[in-house]
């Protein structure tokens, strides 16, 4: 399989907080990872470094062989934990911006979906509640045709009929030549569209593979590992 | 990218601005008529009102004024780069230079619209036939202060005071990107050391300045000497000097504060 990113003894810290410890992690095309782990674990930081929200302290980190900039912006898609957009936007005034900066924005992709979340394309985003302002930000995102998506916590802030909505939607989204990176604590709910699995504590990369291997080997869910492996 | 940059940076500044100075115009309107009004029909026993309306005016004009830059200047390049909008801004395929770029000619833009449009309102407020008739008078007294301030003739002057204005301008918007760039780099006390290095910076270039006036001013007796003792022509030369001197300093401080701006940006970005 062809290599998409990989990082090299990649640390990040925060002042005297290790945030990311020496970590070597290779991901490859084709396939849907979670990042796995309990707050603070580094799961965010991993995924800011790779869109270069971040500068890594120590190490590197390559996508499509580059590090992280300008060209690795066209191809990488990302969702952070926090609703980016201004509240004054429209939702078509979004459509418009990725349009203009996204090469491989589709926007009749993102019509399509906001149609079926019942989300009117004229609304402004302050009028909006939180759970509808992350559907619309994850439908742009998903409406690109990018070669890595990155979604922090994807699934966190909305209701569970429009959580299976957005699995379909990210299932059905990425051609086999691109990778879905989800970092989440609900791993239940995801568990059955993951290909790999990361499980990340204190900044350290404990295990990774595919969640079918992971399921034989050890003879428990992804789920079930995880609540023992980071047990309280 | 830098066009749709600037296009979409236009739009969003535009937002709060654009309704602002449409008040600037509206209350300068309103306020002129009211002049005229006052001037035709002269009763003492209003004097209070129309002293008050004239301080709102004032008011109306300074907090516009004060607004409009602190706006441009920090509000603008702190929410847009190192708040949540940062989650998008710094993840589009744009270079560093450009999201600068795009800034800097929106606020120029801006800057400048500003500045005519609070000139042209005081302008307004203030004109009648008399001041009409002193124009030509006005106009040679502008022609003397250039010539005096810059120590060339007027139109050489005028250039390279229109100059000196943009560039410094702009070097105090890049100062300001740096500040907070720099600041933002940190894990904690982001914007108490922007502030701390803005301080730094403009004292740093107070001192500059004033060696550099030291320093020009050798040949023709000191600093302390130049009013009293100069004679004319010496006090040209080191006017321009001085005007040539600040706008190369200028430039190369703006161009400093871009690059340096630059660098942090792109490798010392920190959107924890």
């Amino acid at each position: 399989m062809e290599t998409l990113m990989e990082c090299h003894q990649l640390s990040k810290h925060y002042g005297t907080k290790i945030a990311l410890d020496h970590v070597d992690l290779t991901i490859e095309r084709g396939r849907i990872i979670g990042l796995l782990g309990p707050n603070g674990s580094g799961k965010t930081t991993l995924i800011k470094l790779i869109n270069g929200l971040l500068s890594p302290t120590q190490g590197t980190l390559l996508i499509n062989g580059q590090a992280p900039g300008p060209e690795t912006k066209k191809v990488v898609s990302y969702l952070p934990e926090r609703t980016y957009f201004s509240n004054w936007m429209k939702v078509t005034d979004i459509i418009r911006f990725f349009g203009d900066f996204y090469a491989d924005f589709d926007d009749k992709r993102a019509m399509e979906m906001l149609h079926r979340l019942n989300i009117n394309e004229n609304s402004r985003l302050g009028t909006m509640s939180k759970g509808t302002k992350e559907k619309v930000q994850l439908i742009m995102v998903m409406s690109r045709n990018a070669d890595l998506y990155c979604l922090d916590e994807p699934i966190g802030g909305v209701d569970p009929a429009a959580r299976d909505y957005i699995l379909q939607t990210i299932i059905t989204n990425y051609s086999e030549n691109a990778t879905v990176l989800i970092s989440t604590h609900l791993i239940s709910d995801i568990e059955n569209v993951l290909d790999d699995a990361i499980f990340i504590q204190s900044g350290r990369v404990m295990l990774t593979g595919s969640v079918d291997d992971i399921r034989m080997q050890e003879g428990k869910s992804v789920d079930a590992l995880f609540r023992e492996v980071f047990r309280c | 990218m830098l066009g749709k940059l600037i296009k979409h940076e236009f739009h969003a500044v535009s937002r709060l601005l654009l309704p602002l100075h449409l008040a600037l115009i509206a209350i300068t309107f309103v306020g002129r008529f009211y002049v005229q009004f006052a001037m035709d029909h002269m009763d003492y026993r209003f004097s209070l009102i129309h002293v008050s309306l004239f301080m709102f005016y004032f008011l109306a004009l300074f907090a516009i004024f004060v607004l409009t830059y602190v706006y441009l200047y920090i509000l603008r390049p702190h929410r847009n780069w190192f708040s949540d909008e940062g989650y998008l801004i710094h993840t589009l395929p744009v270079t560093p230079a450009a999201h600068i770029w795009s800034k800097l000619i929106v606020a120029m833009c801006w800057v400048l619209l500003d500045s005519f449009l609070l000139i042209l309102s005081i302008f307004l407020m203030v004109v009648n036939p008399q001041v009409l008739n002193s124009w030509p008078e006005f106009i040679e007294m502008l022609q003397e202060m250039v010539t005096a301030t810059t120590g060339m003739d007027y139109v050489l002057g005028s250039v390279a005071y229109i100059l000196n204005l943009l560039i410094t301008f702009a070097r105090g918007l890049l100062i300001c990107y740096m500040c907070l760039a720099i600041g933002h780099s940190f894990n904690q006390y982001k914007l108490l050391i922007s502030i701390g290095i803005y301080i730094g910076v403009s004292m740093g270039m107070s001192l500059i300045t004033t060696l550099a006036g030291i320093l020009f001013s050798m040949p023709f007796g000191g600093y302390g000497s130049l009013s009293l003792f100069m004679i004319s022509s010496d006090y040209n030369t080191l006017s321009q000097q001085m005007t040539w001197f600040d706008t190369v300093l200028s430039l190369v401080v703006a161009a400093a504060a871009f690059f340096v701006t630059q660098y942090f940006l792109s490798k010392r970005l920190n959107l924890e």
